[in-house]
């Protein structure tokens, strides 16, 4: 960073050095409170400690959920005041009182079995390193009564009304920087400070449309805020997923509690974004732009498209054309008039950035000339910095000409040298802070910018961090968050509290979530953790004295939403990228089945009752395994074999190494997270039955599991890919979705059909009978070919079965006409006339099956003449890559990544005056 | 004096690529001394889009996008300009440098942005020692800023092969050699180290044929120099690569924080191999065109 002590020139100035006393006055006041409040409760404290001392035990209190919870001696604590409970906890109290500590446990299961299934999870998608990290919630809700909330929303309105305006003033006629309000620096000495933002017109006049505050609550009990998020918050998501979760575990206390409901919020949200558009007014096309399947805020970002019925995309899914942004569907472009812009950063826009991170090249531009709504506003990130919590009493003052009714916490910029002595005659009581916060595309604190942390380092260290680079810190009152209860290892214990209130703007002022995500920590301190980054959670009830109005996004509730909508039946708005991700879910799906049956295959012989070393069918099949890749090929070698060790001991280590890609763990991990990407176009069923199958690997140690396990962990793998498919087949809707599903599919399991004939009937040495009968086997039409044959194995029946009966919903045959009749189903260019070229591949594929003369070709099979079976095989198995590539080709392939131009720097040219 | 100003830029993919997004700085500013008469922006393929605005620091700006395939980009900037005498100057009678220091952070905000740092302009004590011979105690601003244009000519070598456009001003200060642009963006970084607004200015220069040589077509180039807040007076432009203040011979066509701000042909493209840039500048005074 800067290390720049010429700043300190603009310090000296007098104008700057009077402003700093004027947010020093009320930091004063702030300190005086925090410290005089402190001090008051604590007698207080120790006065009612020892007067229970005396008392106890009493009968009330012990018997009472809360009783037997000590909240700490000092700071304000959310359940107890004076020894007794809070009157509005009075109802939960008894409830949980009833239900005691078990109840309370078999709800704790509950809530962490809804949220595992519903998948509250940070975890970056697709990344098996990166295991769920769950966030805790507690089942122990945070309780705020409506007269006391009203004031913080109303309060919370103002600061984002301040904060809207600041924006603008600093895009626009910087008087709060001509006035000397805020420090020239402040903005220009910004890392976000971009010179192409500052020409964007504001979208419905506002650039900041949601806000986001962090809060915590004083000693005395007022709640203050703690940061600001104006970039692209995040974490609402997680407060409806907590509220879905716990109104669920206690439906009756939250029902007669009168809680607000959330939805209110998401209705307004969802008007808001429509009421922003500028083009295509009556019916925008409203999109939630995510930076993808690798940031941390995905999960929310799907889940938020899928609750308010928005389209999920990535910048890749976008481009400009004459200056409007379109999204590429399989229909081809089609616009978009609102982005919801969840992808942090700001690199939005790599033409005007100059980098070449994943944007939309052109979109600022179609911005500038009102084509598109970006919401919030590119750059708006920039007033989230620490830096402005110093100056926001003075900014509000400034433009509202009132007092913030939520105070902030107490900050200095040390930037100003009057801050800077106070910094320095504080230092050890005082947290410091980067002035500017640095937060990357993918939505995780960029700690590289941050190369050091404050908290680590001596006094000395510190001031000399303060000295150097005064511009780059600012210190902040520690803050001391008030205590709740926390259910945890069966008892109820104190953790600290913040509360992440969100707010929407609406024609009628700000509008905010009744409730919000409230976080919990060991630390009275500041919460170290980022939502995206687990920890403790509550939901947080609004109480009301009457019952709340029902509301559903869904019902209508809202005419605008209710009123002229067209039908529409199909999926012309399939994106391009999630028609690629769909198919090759439908690829792993079929490979993980294909590779589960073969493994079935070998470990039933290994546990059964015969001596594996008995069975002539066995080293072939551990030969197809290891073809695949599913084995170390060296355990199919037969020379080797006896150096190795034995099959049954070794097969679970290799089967379940997640650092081979090959392996089924692996596979399963593939499906994972390709389901994953895919996650708005499932239902929430067959999402629950991925997320079995993953849960039941993630519970297998390679080390321990035994082939007995193995086998059980084969056979469920290959119940739940069942049932997964009986899901999809149930409920997906006929479109565009559910064709690249099933063409992927086809061709993936036509590819397995083909590699298991191979590696068995076309294997070097004899085919037995056992061998057949093990190939029918795993490929699940063992029960068929006995109806119509018995026992009787013949290559042409096993071959007819396997190859060409279209009516075996496992043959290759069955495969390739439902290949075909789904290529079908794919928009033809309506230029074109006759078949497009995937769809004759896969006529040719599936005509070379139809042709084949299966007595002929059993015949000579079973003369031991094998090349006619491996020319028919090849044939179409070298077809099959050809139809993928061409429907890719065709729907698929869209964009890739963008270079920047070279350029030529100015005067390269020799000057004349030197010649 | 009149000028025909002729920028042709040709980019060479080296694979043919489907789309390509533009945005270009090429068209003059109009100015108190500076009039531009005609400006015509031709594009080869022809841009599928194209639109026009002027930058948050009043430069026009053209955008442009291709979406069908090419392997290459020819982007004509033509433009008739008349430049102006510009008032004389007295650079003794220009304030004390400390007080327009001093007085730089109340001046208007448009100007007092320009004293920062910006992307390719660092502040640092080594480049204010490098300033300070030329701002000795009381000297005026106008003076100071020439001597330490006459210095800047003095101690660092022209040489094209030293540096590129993504070379840091640290290392042109300690190369000691550079193009224009490495000495505009090194001027800018002492001034700013002493707190002195100034702003990056490109445009270009009218060059002379050696006596008796006919000029050549095509063989000029951009140019890039600085612009100095001077208090009262304004903004005073210096050319560290000549040694001058620029006068007639200079025609501008932005200015901004530093190269960044005014690149003149900035675009990003898909897919493509390594590309490759040719660009021929030729100024020509419109009295050539009468013999």
């Amino acid at each position: 960073m800067n290390n720049d002590p010429l700043d300190q020139a603009g310090n000296s100035n007098p104008a700057s050095s009077q402003d700093s006393n004027g947010s020093q006055a009320q930091n004063q006041i702030y300190q005086q409170q925090m410290q005089s409040e402190g001090t008051q409760f604590q007698q207080q404290q120790q006065q009612l400690s020892s007067s229970a001392d005396s008392v106890l035990p009493d009968q009330s209190t012990s018997v009472s959920f809360l009783g037997g919870y000590s909240a700490p001696p000092v700071g304000f604590d959310e359940h107890m005041a004076g020894g007794q409970v809070r009157p509005y906890w009075d109802r939960l109290n008894a409830h949980f009182t009833d239900i005691g500590a078990e109840g309370m446990e078999r709800r704790v299961k509950q809530i962490r079995r809804l949220v595992h299934q519903n998948g509250i999870a940070f975890s970056s998608y697709g990344d098996p390193a990166i295991r769920d990290n769950h966030l805790q919630l507690d089942p122990v809700p945070h309780l705020l009564p409506a007269a006391e909330w009203a004031n913080v929303k109303n309060a919370l309105s103002q600061r984002a009304n301040v904060l809207d305006r600041l924006l603008a003033d600093l895009s626009g006629p910087r008087q709060l920087i001509r006035d000397g309000v805020i420090p020239q620096e402040v903005l220009f000495r910004h890392p976000h400070y971009q010179v192409p933002y500052q020409d964007i017109p504001p979208v419905h006049g506002r650039y900041l449309h949601l806000f986001a505050a962090e809060l915590f609550r004083s000693p005395k009990g007022d709640w203050w805020v703690m940061a600001d998020r104006t970039d692209s918050p995040g974490g609402w998501g997680f407060a409806l997923e907590n509220r879905l979760a716990i109104s669920r575990a206690f439906p009756t206390e939250f029902r007669l509690s009168n809680v607000e409901r959330l939805a209110s919020f998401f209705i307004a949200l969802r008007e808001h974004l429509k009421e922003v558009a500028q083009t295509n007014r009556d019916n925008p096309h409203i999109a939630v732009l995510s930076a993808g399947t690798g940031s941390k805020s995905y999960f929310e970002d799907s889940y938020l498209a899928r609750y308010l019925g928005l389209t999920l995309v990535e910048a890749k899914d976008l481009v400009v054309r004459d200056n409007r942004v379109m999204l590429k569907t399989l229909a081809g472009l089609t616009p978009i008039d609102v982005i919801l812009r969840r992808q942090q950063g700001n690199q939005i826009d790599p033409l005007e950035s100059g980098s070449n991170a994943p944007g939309i090249s052109g979109i600022l531009q179609a911005a500038r000339q009102g084509n598109v709504s970006i919401v919030n506003a590119p750059g708006s990130g920039l007033v989230e910095s620490p830096v402005f919590m110093a100056f926001m009493p003075r900014i509000c003052q400034a433009l509202m000409g009132t007092e913030l009714s939520l105070p902030g916490v107490a900050t200095w910029w040390a930037g100003e040298s009057a801050s800077q002595e106070l910094i320095l005659d504080r230092i050890d009581e005082l947290e410091l802070k980067p002035a500017y916060r640095q937060r990357s595309v993918l939505g995780v604190e960029d700690r590289s910018t941050k190369s050091v942390d404050p908290t680590t380092l001596s006094r000395q260290k510190r001031s000399e961090l303060i000295k150097n680079q005064p511009g780059e810190w600012v210190a902040q009152e520690r803050i001391e968050r008030s205590s709740a209860a926390v259910w945890q290892d069966g008892k109820l214990q104190s953790g600290y509290i913040s509360l992440r209130s969100f707010l929407v703007a609406s024609e009628s002022g700000w509008k905010a979530m009744p409730g919000g995500l409230v976080r919990v920590s060991e630390n009275p301190h500041e919460p170290t953790v980022n939502p995206f980054e687990g920890g403790g959670a509550k939901d947080a009830w609004v109480l009301n004295d009457k019952p709340a109005k029902p509301i559903s996004l869904l019902k209508g509730g809202s005419p605008v939403f209710g009123a002229a909508i067209r039908t529409s039946r199909g999926g012309g708005h399939l994106s391009s990228r999630m028609a690629d991700n769909l198919c090759w879910l439908g690829r792993y799906f079929e490979r993980t089945d294909a590779a589960a049956r073969l493994l079935r295959s070998v470990v039933s012989r290994l546990t059964g009752e015969n001596d594996p070393a008995d069975l002539n069918e066995l080293p072939v099949l551990i030969r197809a395994l290891a073809s695949d890749g599913r084995i170390d090929p060296m355990l199919a070698i037969k020379e080797v074999q006896p150096f190795m060790p034995t099959m049954d001991s070794v097969l679970s280590r290799f089967t379940l190494d997640r650092s081979d890609s090959n392996t089924l763990r692996s596979l399963v991990d593939l499906i994972v997270s390709q389901a994953a990407k895919v996650r708005e176009g499932l239902s929430s069923d067959a999402w629950r039955t991925i997320k079995r199958v993953s849960d039941n690997f993630e519970s297998a140690t390679p080390e321990s599991c035994t082939p007995g396990e193995l086998l059980d962990l084969t056979n469920d793998l290959i119940l739940n890919l069942a049932s997964f498919s009986g899901l999809v087949n149930e409920s997906m809707t006929r479109n565009f979705s559910l064709c690249f599903l099933n063409i992927g599919r086809r061709l993936e399991h036509s590819l397995q059909i083909i590699g298991l004939l191979k590696h068995t009937l076309l294997h070097e040495g004899q085919v037995s009978s056992e061998l057949m009968e093990a190939v029918l086997q795993t490929s699940d039409s063992i029960m068929t070919y006995r109806s119509r044959y018995y026992a009787n194995l013949q290559p042409a029946a096993i071959l007819d079965l396997l190859l060409v009966d279209e009516s075996n919903p496992r043959s290759l045959a069955f495969q390739l006409v439902h290949l075909k009749e789904n290529l079908d189903l794919l928009p033809s260019p309506q230029e074109s006339s006759g078949f497009a070229k995937y769809q004759r591949l896969a006529m040719d594929a599936l005509h070379r099956i139809r042709m084949v003369d299966i007595f002929k070709l059993g015949d000579s099979y079973s003369k031991g003449e094998r090349k006619p079976l491996a020319r028919t095989l090849d044939g179409v198995e070298a077809l099959l890559p050809d139809v993928y590539r061409a429907v890719s080709n065709r729907f698929l392939i869209h964009s890739g990544p963008t270079q920047q131009l070279v350029t030529e720097p100015f005067g390269k040219l020799q000057n004349q005056s030197r010649d | 004096m009149h000028y025909i100003i002729t920028h042709k830029t040709r980019y060479d993919y080296g694979e043919v690529v489907p789309e390509c997004y533009n945005l270009v700085r090429l068209a003059p500013r109009d100015l108190e001394t500076q009039r531009t008469h005609s400006h015509e922006l031709t594009v080869d393929p022809k841009p599928d889009d194209r639109s026009a605005r002027v930058d948050f620091f009043g430069n026009p700006v053209e955008h442009f996008a291709i979406h069908s395939p090419h392997a290459n980009l020819t982007v004509i900037a033509k433009e008739r300009v008349e430049v102006l005498h510009r008032p004389t100057l007295e650079l003794g009678k220009t304030p004390a440098w400390e007080t327009v220091a001093r007085d730089a952070y109340h001046a208007k905000v448009e100007v007092s942005e320009f004293r920062f740092a910006s992307p390719h302009i660092r502040r640092n004590p080594k480049f204010a020692a490098y300033a300070k011979p030329s701002f000795t105690p009381g000297r005026p601003i106008g003076e100071a800023g020439m001597d330490l244009t006459t210095r800047i000519f003095d101690d660092f070598n022209f040489d094209s092969e030293a540096t590129t456009v993504s070379t840091p001003v640290e290392e042109v200060f300690e190369k000691k050699a550079g193009v224009c642009q490495d000495f505009a963006h090194l001027q800018l970084a002492c001034l700013r180290s002493l707190n002195l607004p100034a702003r990056y200015v490109s445009g270009y220069l009218r060059t002379l044929p050696p006596p008796g040589k006919p000029r050549l077509v095509g063989a000029d180039a951009s140019h890039a120099w600085v612009a100095l807040f001077c208090g009262a007076l304004g903004w005073i432009d210096f050319d560290p690569t000549n040694n001058v203040i620029p006068a007639l011979d200079h025609i501008t066509i932005a200015w901004g924080r530093d190269y960044s701000d005014v690149c003149p042909v900035q675009g990003v493209y898909m897919g493509g191999g390594v590309s490759k840039l040719k660009v021929e500048v030729d100024v020509m005074p419109v009295d050539e065109i009468a013999k």
